[in-house]
């Protein structure tokens, strides 16, 4: 496949994985990029869609999150720790959210539920993008996430978990 | 469902920026040219050592100074050579 099929068949779906990380237009731009640029350079041949779906969205979330680990050592010098949300950060994330596939109206809501969302272990975060945002299935997550369903399953509720604390 | 579960999964899907195809085709076309330069590079280098071979086994048969001459002669024995 040239990277010019590649790039029309799933160009849409890297886009808006990346701006579920990132919620941001132009760092998913950023990544959707590097994203097609290290498919080249792999050069992979895929035998189906399907494998090629599940390969690329595995390099899209891997991409995405060494993109945020850049930006956030960039920003603070230092790991996030998880804590709940005052009102400033509340503030903060309502104005770092750029989402464009939220309706204007849900906005305010779904920044303060993302501010909460990037505050989770990266492989809390990925499953509930792949599972509420994206809508894969938990053999679908199992899969691209390369574990087990029952892995999936428990990730899930610590991340329901640890989401709900947060946004307390 | 948790509520705020629930307004996670209202996102619309977005398309992709148009410019981005180009924007990627730019940055592999960068890529491909950086890497015919390597192997320009790489290929001169390898006409260097060949060049520097002959010189040795010229100097070897010869004594310096070394035509160059003497040293085209060498070459294809130095190729022979190696089978």
């Amino acid at each position: 496949m040239q990277i010019e099929d590649l790039y029309s068949a799933f160009a849409k779906m890297v886009f808006n994985l990346a701006l579920h990380y990132t919620q941001n237009p132009q760092d998913a731009e950023e990544i959707t990029q590097d994203v097609f640029v290290k498919l080249y350079e792999k050069g992979e041949q895929f035998e189906g869609k399907a494998s090629a779906k599940t390969y690329i969205t595995r390099i899209a979330i891997n991409q995405s999150l060494d993109f945020l680990r850049f930006k956030s050592r960039q920003k603070r010098g230092g790991k996030a720790k998880i804590r709940n949300l005052d009102d400033s950060q509340h503030e903060s994330a309502m104005h770092d959210f750029d989402h464009p596939g939220y309706a204007l109206e849900q906005k305010e809501g779904v920044a303060k539920v993302y501010a909460a969302l990037n505050q989770l272990p990266p492989n809390q975060k990925t499953v509930i993008i792949l599972l509420k945002i994206e809508g894969h299935s938990q053999k679908e997550a199992a899969e691209i996430m390369d574990v087990g369903t029952k892995a999936i399953e428990s990730l899930f509720q610590r991340a329901k978990k640890g989401l709900k604390k947060l946004l307390e | 469902m948790e509520p705020f579960l629930d307004l996670l999964s209202n996102a619309q899907p977005v398309d992709a920026p148009p410019h981005l195809l180009m924007g990627i085709q730019r940055r592999i076309a960068a890529k491909r040219r950086k890497q015919r330069r390597w192997l320009q590079i790489a290929a001169a280098v390898a006409m260097l050592l060949w060049g520097v071979e002959g010189y040795v086994l010229a100097k070897a048969e010869f004594g310096t100074p070394t035509t160059m001459s003497q040293v085209a002669t060498l070459i294809p024995q130095t190729s022979n050579s190696l089978y």
